[in-house]
């Protein structure tokens, strides 16, 4: 039986307004080479200075992670030459800003701690553009954009923990606000490295790169797992390299070896001094922390009893998880207010192709639906089709009710009159019944509720009907 | 003082004082050192920015009339080492790499100076990226020595102690990773310091060996250099590796008994007689006015050179990397792939010598050589370490600036280890990130200069510059001039 492992390296790029080194724009899709300065572009004679906001943020990012932050880190240089690398290096840090640490995750079988190595600052590369008529140009607006490399340890087992692990680490940087973390926008790289074994021993590891998406991710590892097992069971060894996920294909390509890439001849960066951070520093950003996605996750489901599915995806979208509290503080049932947003504001959203943001209704009308509910004003499915007709107008609940008149009805003659008529349509359904085939009941029940324009109270509707039949 | 008499062997000062008083004009004086770097013809200078600085000169001579005088170098000519930028200049390291490069912002040092009213006159000639003792591996030809034609000038800074030499310009910038200002300093009879590290920004200044690397003033005198390390000195946050200490001021003379160390490297047999006979005449001298001289067991010159070597070949060729032909510099004309590009600029792009400390430290910053590397930052600590003690007794070490005084072209060229001892003395500071300066201190039989190297604590410029202005108060060493 095989046995995978997984380690994954994630480019979490630092949101900041300025670059790591240089005071130049940050900017997603900038007119090309706008946002530069002879620092970036290595001109001679240039030399760096840290930005003091981008390595906050990472400390912010290492508290989040329960990391070891080193008071003392060092800036060092990473040699190759490639035409999107100004300086013929790239500027990373050997002593990295943080050690250990680690992201708790759910896997659906119990929780798991995913261990953290290291959590370190450097800077982006440009981007290279290669045209069909064998140009190449480059992009230097990204050069020098502050990012954190954030590595796991060779703990993860499958595709299912990793797509957990990373959906958990980039929440958590987008909580403490170091990252936008949009992987379309490669704000949030991800280069899982596996390997595979029968044994304890680790197997030879290859690094999959080009996944611009968490289902890719999943995709790419599952793959890859597979191929490493055919191959062995073929006989054939695995050789360690780098891959290339190809969409397309669904499939992962070795990628075309660069010359001299494996000496990067990294040596401490002298033109930067160590990187000195005080208690007080570091205090200061753990006074602002806020709740962290693992601890919302739990108090969640502990404080309204929503399930694990529903609890996910309000930690994984905050304004939605605030407008599900807010609804619950305005007097809503928690039960009611997951339901609604997770089914029919979503549903709805997602039949429109609608952001939440474009939602005209409040947590307030949610509130007002429960208490149409309560008083016995509507049923829930009145209650969810007026929560339908209102998400866009942010009407009143009560108006809409009032002016489609679909108040339900509690009279029981009016009930009763459509159940009679019911019967006398479906005499042979009710002799069905009546022989013993119970499960008719609900049809029943449909049929009434259809008659009276699904304004019947269910309660009534059942006890009318109960009635009714069992007298004949 | 004839004006001719003060434009030769005038200090900042005097000069700036006959101008304020309208005693010269700031044109004339202008003019009259361009002049002599066409007439001397030393190659000192790789371009002189003639039509500006005379339009400069004419700006200042206006503000003189209008009574509009500011600045501690109103006025005053000077000149740059190629290797720092001037916004809209040409910055070329003396390589065919960067000949058609114009630098697209100003070093804080150039600001520092403009800021004050000097006048640029010129880039002066170098070894390629600083890279060599001699100037003879410049793209643009050697320097030639103002005291012997037939002579380097020594290097790297070799364009600016000859021009200053020669009486070319008032002052000039060098830079020394190893040695570069205070030994060519020393091979021409001028006084070159190479500050604390941390103390003079480098921004600006293009990158031999980032840990290593200080501009220092090479100038007619101990005093003169006081007077622009007073300017260019301080904190630059675009420098985060200058240090945040009370930015220095300069300070008059006033006698003090001092405590004074001699290396050992003044026995070592290696070391020229003459230079031995003038610095022991010296010492007797400082003696006799009552300081205290000892020599110390210190020769750790041995160590410097290798170590020197590895750390600053492994840090050139990493900074020297962004010379791949793709932004700005020399491209080659015909290439096949991207690799064959980059091969073939760098191959053309380079002389010999920036190839030969490009690849040495490659490959000493290979994983396998890890150790190599560590172990030569211990040996650097060692004699940081070992000066410092030093400096707990003495508030002065005194080496010779070089073993020999200048050589003769071609005589070391084609043997770079050599070549690469000629920074034995001097590159002590560079790995301990002491400052020290080279005065003039006699003249050899050949009547070659000879230099002193005064290396005090880091930080402390003030006692180094109280002793060479002790020193030059009682010699004449630094008013010789060459014959022209
Ligand atoms: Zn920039």
């Amino acid at each position: 039986m095989y046995k995978a492992t997984i380690g994954i390296e994630v480019h979490a790029q630092i949101k900041t307004k300025t670059k790591m080194f240089c005071g130049c724009k940050v900017e997603f899709l900038g007119k090309s080479n706008t946002n530069i300065c002879p620092v970036c572009m290595g001109e001679p004679g240039t030399l760096p200075r840290v930005n003091k906001r981008a390595v906050e943020l990472a400390v912010r990012t290492a508290i989040a992670l329960h990391a070891r932050i080193n008071m003392r880190s060092i800036f060092a240089r990473k040699n190759y030459f490639y035409p999107d690398l100004p300086k013929g290096y790239q500027i990373t840090q050997s002593i990295p800003l943080a050690e250990g640490g680690y992201v708790e995750i759910d896997t659906g079988n119990g929780k798991k701690k995913i261990a953290i190595t290291r959590l370190h600052i450097e800077e982006d590369a440009g981007k290279l553009f290669h045209t069909a008529e064998g140009h190449s140009f480059v992009d230097f607006n990204r050069s020098g954009v502050p990012l954190m490399e954030i590595v796991s340890e060779p703990v993860i087992k499958n595709e299912k923990e990793a797509v957990a692990y990373l959906k958990r680490l980039r929440q958590i940087v987008r909580y403490v606000g170091s990252s936008d973390a949009d992987m379309e926008k490669g704000q949030f790289r991800c280069e899982p490295n596996i390997s595979v074994s029968k044994d304890e021993n680790r197997g030879t590891k290859t690094e999959v790169k080009n996944l611009n998406s968490l289902k890719a991710v999943e995709r790419a590892i599952k793959y890859e797992i597979s191929r490493q097992i055919k191959t062995i069971d073929r006989g054939e060894i695995i050789i360690q390299q780098t891959m290339l996920w190809d969409k397309k294909r669904q499939m992962a390509i070795p990628m075309r070896k660069k010359e001299g890439v494996n000496e990067y001849r990294y040596f401490k960066e002298p033109d930067l001094i160590p990187l000195i951070l005080n208690d007080g520093d570091i205090e200061k950003q753990r006074k602002s922390i806020p709740e962290l996605p693992g601890e919302k996750f739990d108090r969640l489901i502990k404080q309204y009893g929503i399930k694990k599915e529903e609890a996910e995806i309000l930690v994984e979208f905050p304004y939605i998880a605030s407008f599900f509290e807010k609804s619950v503080e305005s007097g809503c049932s928690p039960k009611y207010a997951i339901g609604w947003i997770t089914t029919d504001i979503l549903g709805e959203l997602n039949k429109a192709g609608k952001k939440f943001s474009d939602i005209k209704t409040g947590p307030s009308h949610l509130a007002a639906l429960n208490k149409l509910i309560d008083n016995k004003t509507i049923n829930m499915n009145i209650a969810k089709n007026v929560l339908r007709s209102i998400i866009f107008t942010g009407e009143d609940g009560n108006d809409y009710v009032k002016a489609n008149n679909l108040a339900q009805v509690t009279d029981e003659n009016a009930i009763e009159n459509a159940v009679k008529e019911l019967i006398e349509e479906n005499a042979k359904e009710v002799e069905r019944y009546k022989n013993g085939e119970e499960k008719l009941f609900g049809f029943f029940v449909g049929q009434v509720m259809k008659k009276m324009r699904g304004k019947a109270n269910p309660g009534v509707v059942n006890k009318v009907l109960k009635d009714i039949l069992n007298r004949r | 003082m004839t004006e001719n008499e003060l434009l030769l062997n005038g200090t900042i000062g005097q000069i700036l004082s006959a101008v304020k008083g309208g005693n010269i004009t700031v044109e004339g004086t202008v003019r009259f050192f361009i002049e002599r770097i066409k007439k001397n013809n030393l190659n000192t200078f790789i371009e002189i920015y003639e039509e500006e600085a005379v339009k400069k000169a004419r700006e200042a001579d206006r503000k003189v009339a209008a009574g509009d005088v500011r600045g501690a170098f109103f006025g005053i000519p000077f000149a740059l080492k190629d290797n720092i930028a001037v916004k809209g200049h040409k910055l070329t390291c003396a390589s065919n790499m960067l000949r058609d490069y114009t630098a697209t912002y100003n070093s804080t040092v150039y600001e520092k100076i403009e800021a004050e009213g000097g006048i640029l006159i010129g880039r002066t000639n170098m070894d390629e990226f600083a890279m060599g003792s001699s100037t003879e591996t410049s793209f643009y030809g050697s320097t030639l020595n103002p005291w012997d034609r037939n002579r380097v000038p020594g290097g790297s800074s070799g364009g600016s102690a000859a021009a200053v030499a020669a009486r070319e310009v008032v002052f000039a910038l060098g830079s020394d990773t190893g040695g570069s200002i205070r030994q060519p300093a020393a091979f021409c009879g001028v006084t070159g310091l190479k500050p604390t590290y941390g103390r003079v920004s480098r921004y600006g200044l293009v990158a031999f060996a980032s840990s290593l690397d200080q501009i220092g003033p090479i100038c007619r005198s101990a005093e003169d250099a006081e007077r622009v390390f007073s300017v260019i000195n301080g904190f630059d946050k675009k420098d985060t590796t200058s240090k945040e200490v009370e930015k220095y001021d300069f300070t008059d003379y006033s006698p003090k008994k001092f405590k004074v160390a001699v290396s050992n490297d003044l026995n070592d047999t290696n070391l020229n007689p003459d230079i031995k006979l003038s610095l022991s005449n010296l010492l007797n001298d400082i003696k006799r006015d009552g300081h205290n001289v000892e020599g110390v067991d210190f020769d750790f010159s041995k160590y410097s050179v290798p170590v020197y070597q590895i750390l600053s070949c492994s840090e050139a060729s990493s900074n020297l990397a962004r010379y791949d032909g793709i932004r700005y510099g020399y491209r080659t004309e015909k290439y096949d792939s991207l690799f064959d590009m980059y091969k073939k600029t760098r191959g053309e792009g380079f002389g010999e010598e920036v190839k030969r400390r490009i690849l040495f430290g490659t490959y000493i910053l290979m994983a396998k050589n890890s150790a190599l590397y560590a172990s030569s930052f211990k040996v650097a600590r060692l004699i940081r370490d070992k000066l410092k003690g030093t400096f707990e007794k003495y508030d002065i070490l005194i080496t010779p600036t070089t073993f020999n005084p200048a050589f003769k072209f071609g005589e070391k060229i084609d043997d770079p280890i050599q070549m690469h001892h000629s920074d034995a003395l001097t590159s002590i500071c560079n790995l301990s990130g002491n400052p020290g300066i080279s005065i003039p201190a006699g003249f050899s039989r050949e009547g070659l200069p000879i230099g002193l190297q005064i290396i005090t604590k880091r930080f402390d410029e003030k006692t180094m510059f109280q002793f060479a202005k002790y020193l030059q108060s009682k010699s004449n060493w630094h008013r010789a001039l060459p014959e022209e």
